[in-house]
Formats: C-alpha cells, sequence, structure tokens
C-alpha cells in the first residue's frame, strides 16, 4: 500500500511538473555583426609630445559611417577634460597638471550604426584606443646659450650650457643665422666648426623642447668669435729690419697664409708679405720705416676666400741706432772725420749753448764747449766751413738788435775773437739772423731791419766788408760756396763780382750748393737739377715724384738726399750723376743726410 | 475571507457526506489541455510590445498565453442512487499554468519579457451520471473553485556580458465555475474517461506581492486582471472502491 501510495505521488507531482508553463518562444533577427572600421590618429605627434599651455592637438578621426559618440582622454588613470568643440582638433590645457611625463590615452567612441539591440539601446559602440607617451611642462623654460668658444687641434669647438629642463628635442647650432648643426643629445655640449677658418662668425643655439623652439641666442660678446694670430714681439735688429714673431693660427683647417700689413700713419695699410707655411711663425721686415713707428698686423687668408676679421697687431720701435744727435745743426767735417754739433740745454737758471765734434760711426760725443746764453739774448747760431777750418758763434736777441760774432777755436772750441760786424758796415742796427763761413774765413751774414734784409759778404781775416746788397724780405737760410763767388739765400742766388753783390735769380728754397761750387742742385717742378750758377741753365735733369722734398747735400759721399714727406720715401741721388742710389721708406721731417747716414730725431741709419 | 470560503466549502461537506448503505466512493484525476482568457493580460503584452518598439527594438510576442496543460484530482462520494443515474459529490483541486513571451535576439543580446501565470484552485464538484453501471455511461459534472493566481513578470535584458533581471510578482484570489461532460467507460472498479468542460473565471485584479496597496494596472491606468476562463478538454482516470 505504501508502495502505491509513493507511486501515485510521483505521477501526481511528474504531472504537476508536466503543467508548469516555460515559454520557449524566440524572436532572433539576423543582423550583421559590424566591421569596426573607426580611427582616431594623433596627426603631428611631435607637437603632441610635450604639452604647454592650451594645446591645440590635431587629429584625425575616421568614423567610416559610424556616428561619433565621445572622444575620452585619460592622463595615466585620471580621466581629463578635453575640447572637441573644433573639428579636427583636440585641445588640451596642461595648466591642471604637474611638470612630468604622462601616458595620454584618447579613445574614440562612435555608435556601431548595426541596428542591433545593443546598438538600438546604445549599448554597443565602437572605440580605438591610443596611447602616446607626453610631458606637461609649464615651468618658465630657461635655455642655454653659446658659453664658449676653444680651437682644438685647429678646429673650432663651440661649447654651451646644458638644457635641463623637460621636454629637450634637440639642440640646432647656428652660425650666422643658419643652421651648423643638430644634435640631438642632451648630454652634447660642444661641437667642432671644421670648416672655420677665421671669419668673423656668430654662433647661436636653438634649443627646441617638444615641438616649441625656444631660440636661445647668447647676447654676450662670446657668441661672435674673431681669433686672430697673436703677436707675440716686433724686435728691431742691428742692421734696422723689423723681427716679427707671432704664435700660429688657431685653426688649421682652412688656412691658406698669413698676411702681414703694415701702415705709418694707422690709416693706410700695406700688405708687405704673404706666408703660405702654417708653421712659420716669424718674419723679417726688410724695409720698415725710418723715424716713425710701424704698426703691423696679421690676419689668415683662408682657403674659402675670408680674411680674418680680427688681425693681430703690434707696434714695432723704432728702427736705427740712436745716437746724440740734435737738430739744430749737424755737419759732417770729412777732413776730421768728425760730426759738429751745436744744441741747446734748457735748465734752470740761464740757457747753456753746446758744441762739440763727435765721431763719425756713431755719432758719440768726442768733445765739447758749453757757452752761457749773455743775459738779454735769447737767440743763437753758429756754422763751420766744409773744412772745419772756421767756425762762428753768435748770440742774438729779437729785441736788442747786434751784429756780434765769435770765432770759435776749431781745436779747443774756445772763442777765439769777437767781432762787431756793425763796425765793418756802413749800416747798423741790422739785426744778424744767419750768417755762412766758408774755408777762407769768409763769412756771408743775412740781416733784418724793420722789414728788410741786408745780405752781406765779410772777409774776416781781413776784418772788412767785401760787399753788400739790400734786398727784400727774404728767408733766413744762407750758404756762402766754398769760392766765396756766389750766396744762396732764401730761394735767391747772389753773385759775388769784386766789391758788387748781384742777383742772379730764383732758385727755389730746396737748393745746396755742389761740391763744386760753380753748381747748386735743387728740386724744383718735379725736377732734381744741377744747376749753373753763372746762368741759372740746367746742366742735368731728372724727375722725381714729388715736387717738394727736404734736400740735404752730402759732400761725403757725393750725395743728395731727399726726403719726401707725401710719399714716406728717402730718396738718395747721386749729385754729379743724379742716379738713384738707393730708397727706403722713412716719414721725416728735413732729416740731415751726411756721411752716407740718415739721422733724424736721435736715430740714425747707415743707407749709403 | 473567511465568510466567503465558508460559503463556498458548505454545499461540498452537505454533499460529499456518504449515504448510508453505499460504499463506492471513485477518486480521479483529469489531465486536460486548456484554453485562457487572459484578455487584459494579452493586451498588457501589446503595451509591452509597443513600449519596446518606441525604442527601436523589433521585439514580437512569441508566446501570448497559448492553450496549456492542466491536471485535476478530486473524489466523488455517491449521494442518490438508482438504477439509471447517480449523484455524487466531492472534491476537486486543479493546477494549471499559462504564460506569454516578448522577445528580441540577435548577436548583441536578448531583451526577454516573460509572463508566467499560474493557479491553484480548490472546490467542490457534483456529477450526475447516467447508467451507471453500465459500460459505457456518461457523466454531468459542475465544479465551485476557489482560484490562487500567481503572476510572474520577468524582464531580462542582457547585451554582451552584460545581463539585467528585473521581476515582479503579483497575486490573485477569484472563484470560478467549471460545468462539463464526461463520456466514461468503466471496467471493473476503474473508469475511463473524456472530459469536457468550459471554466467560467470571474476576472480579478493583480495585487503586487511586496506591496498589498498596489496592483497591476496598463497604460490607461485600468487594472489588469487575470482571467483563466476558456474550455478544457481532458482525460479522466478514475478508481472506485
Amino acid at each position: 500500500m505504501k508502495a502505491q501510495i509513493y507511486i501515485i505521488s510521483i505521477l501526481i507531482a511528474a504531472a504537476l511538473g508536466g503543467c508548469k508553463y516555460e515559454p520557449t518562444g524566440a524572436n532572433v533577427q539576423p543582423v550583421d555583426t559590424p566591421v569596426n572600421n573607426i580611427n582616431l590618429v594623433v596627426l603631428d605627434t611631435t607637437s603632441f609630445s610635450l604639452l604647454r599651455g592650451e594645446v591645440k592637438i590635431a587629429v584625425q578621426v575616421t568614423l567610416g559611417g559610424h556616428t561619433i559618440k565621445s572622444i575620452e582622454g585619460y592622463m595615466d588613470d585620471s580621466p581629463i577634460a578635453l575640447d572637441t568643440t573644433q573639428p579636427g582638433y583636440i585641445t588640451f590645457h596642461s595648466e591642471a597638471y604637474q611638470d612630468g611625463n604622462y601616458t595620454m590615452r584618447l579613445t574614440l567612441y562612435t555608435s556601431t550604426n548595426s541596428g542591433s539591440l545593443a546598438d538600438r539601446i546604445g549599448g554597443e559602440a565602437f572605440y580605438m584606443t591610443r596611447y602616446y607617451r607626453v610631458t606637461v611642462f609649464n615651468a618658465s623654460i630657461t635655455t642655454p646659450t653659446v658659453s664658449g668658444f676653444a680651437f682644438i687641434n685647429g678646429e673650432l669647438q663651440i661649447t654651451w650650457g646644458k638644457y635641463t629642463q623637460l621636454g629637450f628635442k634637440k639642440y640646432v647650432l647656428t652660425k650666422n643665422g643658419s643652421p651648423l648643426a643638430t644634435i640631438t643629445d642632451v648630454n652634447q655640449l660642444q661641437y667642432s666648426d671644421t670648416n672655420y677658418a677665421g671669419e668673423s662668425a656668430s654662433y647661436g643655439l636653438i634649443t627646441y623642447v617638444g615641438s616649441l623652439s625656444f631660440i636661445g641666442y647668447s647676447m654676450s660678446p662670446s657668441s661672435t668669435i674673431y681669433p686672430a694670430p697673436r703677436f707675440v714681439s716686433a724686435t728691431t735688429t742691428t742692421d734696422n729690419k723689423v723681427r716679427l714673431v707671432w704664435n700660429k693660427a688657431v685653426y688649421t683647417k682652412g688656412f691658406q697664409a698669413y698676411r702681414i700689413k703694415r701702415t705709418e700713419d694707422f690709416y693706410n695699410y700695406k700688405i708687405i708679405a704673404t706666408i703660405a707655411d702654417f708653421n712659420d711663425t716669424s718674419w723679417i721686415d726688410p724695409s720698415p720705416y725710418f723715424g716713425v713707428q710701424s704698426h703691423y698686423t696679421i690676419g689668415v687668408v683662408s682657403k674659402s676666400g675670408f680674411n680674418s676679421v680680427q688681425e693681430g697687431n703690434i707696434n714695432a720701435g723704432l728702427i736705427g741706432q740712436t745716437c746724440a744727435y740734435y737738430s739744430t745743426y749737424l755737419k759732417y767735417i770729412p777732413a776730421k772725420r768728425v760730426y759738429f754739433q751745436n744744441w741747446t740745454v734748457y735748465a734752470n737758471g740761464p740757457t747753456m749753448v753746446n758744441i762739440g765734434y763727435f765721431t763719425e760711426d756713431s755719432l758719440q760725443l768726442l768733445y765739447k764747449n758749453q757757452f752761457t746764453m749773455p743775459s738779454g739774448t735769447n737767440y743763437y747760431f753758429n756754422t763751420i766751413s766744409d773744412s772745419g777750418s772756421c767756425l762762428y758763434s753768435m748770440f742774438n736777441s729779437n729785441g736788442t738788435p747786434n751784429g756780434v760774432v765769435n770765432k770759435i777755436n776749431a781745436s779747443s772750441l774756445a772763442i777765439e775773437k769777437t767781432t762787431d760786424l756793425w763796425t765793418l758796415m756802413s749800416k747798423n742796427k741790422w739785426n744778424l739772423y744767419a750768417f755762412s763761413v766758408n774755408d777762407n774765413d769768409c763769412l756771408a751774414a743775412f740781416m733784418m731791419s724793420n722789414g728788410s734784409a741786408e745780405l752781406s759778404l765779410f772777409d774776416m781775416k781781413a776784418n772788412k766788408l767785401i760787399a753788400s746788397l739790400t734786398i727784400p724780405f727774404e728767408y733766413d737760410k744762407i750758404r756762402l760756396s766754398a769760392d766765396s763767388k756766389f750766396i744762396l739765400n732764401g730761394t735767391k742766388l747772389y753773385q759775388v763780382t769784386g766789391n758788387s753783390l748781384a742777383l742772379m735769380g730764383d732758385v727755389g728754397y730746396e737748393a745746396e750748393f755742389t761740391p763744386d761750387p760753380q753748381y747748386v742742385i735743387r728740386i724744383r717742378n718735379r725736377l732734381l737739377e744741377i744747376v749753373r750758377c753763372s746762368t741759372l741753365q740746367a746742366v742735368k735733369s731728372i724727375p722725381v715724384a714729388v715736387d717738394a722734398a727736404f734736400m740735404t747735400v752730402d759732400f761725403a759721399t757725393s750725395a743728395v738726399g731727399l726726403s719726401h714727406s707725401s710719399t714716406l720715401q728717402y730718396d738718395v741721388y747721386d749729385i754729379n750723376t743724379l742716379q738713384k742710389r738707393v730708397t727706403i721708406g722713412a716719414a721725416l721731417q728735413r732729416p740731415v743726410y751726411q756721411n752716407g747716414v740718415l739721422y733724424y730725431n736721435g736715430r740714425y741709419i747707415r743707407i749709403l | 475571507m473567511n465568510k466567503k470560503f465558508a460559503f463556498l466549502i458548505l454545499p461540498f461537506i452537505i454533499f460529499t457526506t456518504p449515504l448510508p448503505g453505499q460504499s463506492k466512493v471513485t477518486i480521479f484525476t483529469i489531465g486536460s489541455y486548456n484554453s485562457f482568457s487572459m484578455t487584459d493580460l494579452k493586451q498588457l503584452q501589446q503595451e509591452l510590445l509597443n513600449d519596446m518598439r518606441t525604442t527601436g527594438v523589433p521585439a514580437r510576442i512569441v508566446e501570448s498565453y497559448p492553450s496549456f496543460y492542466g491536471f485535476k484530482g478530486g473524489f466523488l462520494i455517491p449521494v442518490q442512487q438508482n438504477e439509471t443515474s447517480l449523484f455524487s459529490m466531492g472534491g476537486i483541486a486543479e493546477y494549471t499554468s499559462a504564460g506569454g513571451r516578448v522577445h528580441y535576439q540577435d548577436y548583441s543580446g536578448e531583451l526577454r519579457a516573460d509572463e508566467i501565470a499560474a493557479v491553484w484552485s480548490f472546490g467542490g464538484i457534483m456529477e450526475y451520471r447516467t447508467n451507471p453501471d453500465n459500460i459505457f455511461c456518461v457523466s454531468f459534472q459542475a465544479t465551485s473553485r476557489i482560484f490562487f493566481s500567481m503572476l510572474k513578470y520577468t524582464l531580462v535584458t542582457q547585451v554582451g556580458n552584460s545581463s539585467k533581471t528585473q521581476e515582479m510578482q503579483f497575486h490573485s484570489l477569484s472563484f470560478g465555475l467549471e460545468p462539463g461532460i464526461v463520456p466514461t467507460f468503466k471496467c471493473y472498479d476503474f473508469q475511463l474517461g473524456l472530459s469536457l468542460s468550459y471554466l467560467l473565471f470571474i476576472p480579478k485584479n493583480l495585487q503586487f506581492d511586496e506591496n498589498s496597496k498596489a496592483d497591476l494596472r496598463n497604460n490607461k491606468g485600468s487594472q489588469v486582471t487575470i482571467d483563466w476562463s476558456g474550455y478544457r478538454i481532458g482525460i479522466l482516470l478514475g478508481y472506485s472502491f
């Protein structure tokens, strides 16, 4: 019975189970699975790599027929607000983030438009995610600048400071504004410009931070380089040359030659040497100017044609040997092989006048005598005859005229006799300004009074006046020929005939008697001429470069020296043939050429 | 509630009291195939479908309270018998269920709105049988029952790997009469019959299980009733002892 009840219970339970309704119907729609063909690309990842301030990120969105839902962004894991209202761009503001490196994730969401259930209820979307490493950099940027130059192995090495902030991309080293090198290693802080060859060059450094370029030109002078070869010395040699020594050029790659210039006036530079050997570091100037300091510059000529902008420079010393030279009066006495000079010493107390003999080789003082200039006088003059036998001096004053001359003993240089020329003349009160004596003890005197001049010739041995002539005002230059027949005064030549003195004519200021007293040599109208005194006709003539010159006749070497102030030359001509013997560079204002030696401002050079 | 229950059970107690001298009691089961009216629920299902389509989802009603199986069980006690008829009374219980589905599915997911209604009913049964001693006889039955209805509403939304399920359950208590005719073959004490009947159900609103003050209403705000009315056809198996 229990079994029957059990079976019945099971049957009832089964029947009840079969009566429990369970829906099984289905409405399955064959919707095609959509294809994800959307894409999101940041177009300029370069600019995207560094985010600073408001950054407009250019993006390209490919929807493929789908509808954009949103673009979401994350910095690391934090959502970020992106402004996508401007087509083609995502605008990002970096100020909300601390400086540093981030992974930015950009995800594009679009609908699938598939018509599926998920699509219809908004639960189905395509997405495209991109990951970018970005750097947020809001801090103010300090860019390095070119900090120094050095020459290493002949190449110009430029160094600069290191960029120490975020977002480094590259250095661009510029030369004169144009890119020279691109360096992507932030730690590389130097670059060698192998093409540098001394030209003026300004180097700048542009530091690119992300896509942003910050130009950091150094404003200090160090950004521009003018490397110059450096002179070490400019030494005058005993043979009156200048030895120049310099350091090697610091750049070798483009070296072509050293170029040396010289100037005497700091304006007109002339190239005087070109040295092609890089290893040469000295050169001797064979013809430095006499009488003036030479200024030298040295530069480098590059293979590329650049001339070094900055040149080394140096001033050489004066050439010539120093000597006891005084410009008042210097005359060589061939018979005695000595020089005669006078000079004045101004000191506390009365003015002292010295006369003395000097050696012919180096103008060293042999013997002198000293006079005290008498009170009330302020003018001293003396002259010595060609052989040195007759020597006269005078002290005078512009305010108190007199005509006194002193004959000096040629050996002792003591006053031997005093003569008042006024007593020998019919006229007096004519103030004696200059005189000239010859070996015959004749003395030609130049006197002036009230704008007129008196030219007189005295026989000092006989103590009498030979001839006299009143002439118009003239320069006080006066020369007496050795035979006492001609007198040069100022620009005029006078002839002595018996007791008369007559004007021969104008010969020019720069005129001197030749060793033959029948002739004078003169320079005038760009001609150097030998003129016969008796006729004033030129017997020989050569053209010269200049019209005016300072002329000195040297009887000892039968030469005449011409100093051209405009051409900076000193020319020596044979006084008989007028052939040029030598030319040297010189800047001289009335030098003295005696015995083959040129004297000027306490120095001399032998140029014969 | 108690008064209503007493009123319903009273005839059952009266008519099932065994008559003196009668000892044949019959127990029976009926496996039936039932149709259901469910007018409101079908209309509610249509509203749900419309709402879905408004959102763009091309869903369809794939099942809407179709005819379904039921199971009854009861007993009959002879009350009055003569040579040509037998009048019996007894008790009966029934369980049946029905439902509907609004559905959409594609590769991306599925939207499924299931309504499953089930009912237990208990009550009395009266039977008048002709020629009860013959092998074949015809029985006329009438039952009055109390119906305990339940409705479970399940909305499943599954998109991709994400799934969301919403469930609501309602219930109602109602009354129904079911007359029927049962041609029966007898073989010794066993009976085999074909039950043909019609349930006349009093539709009743559905109360929300979680809040007795809330009930199920359509978009117009009208109460939605459950209506089990419909034809039944079934197989009767009985045993008299």
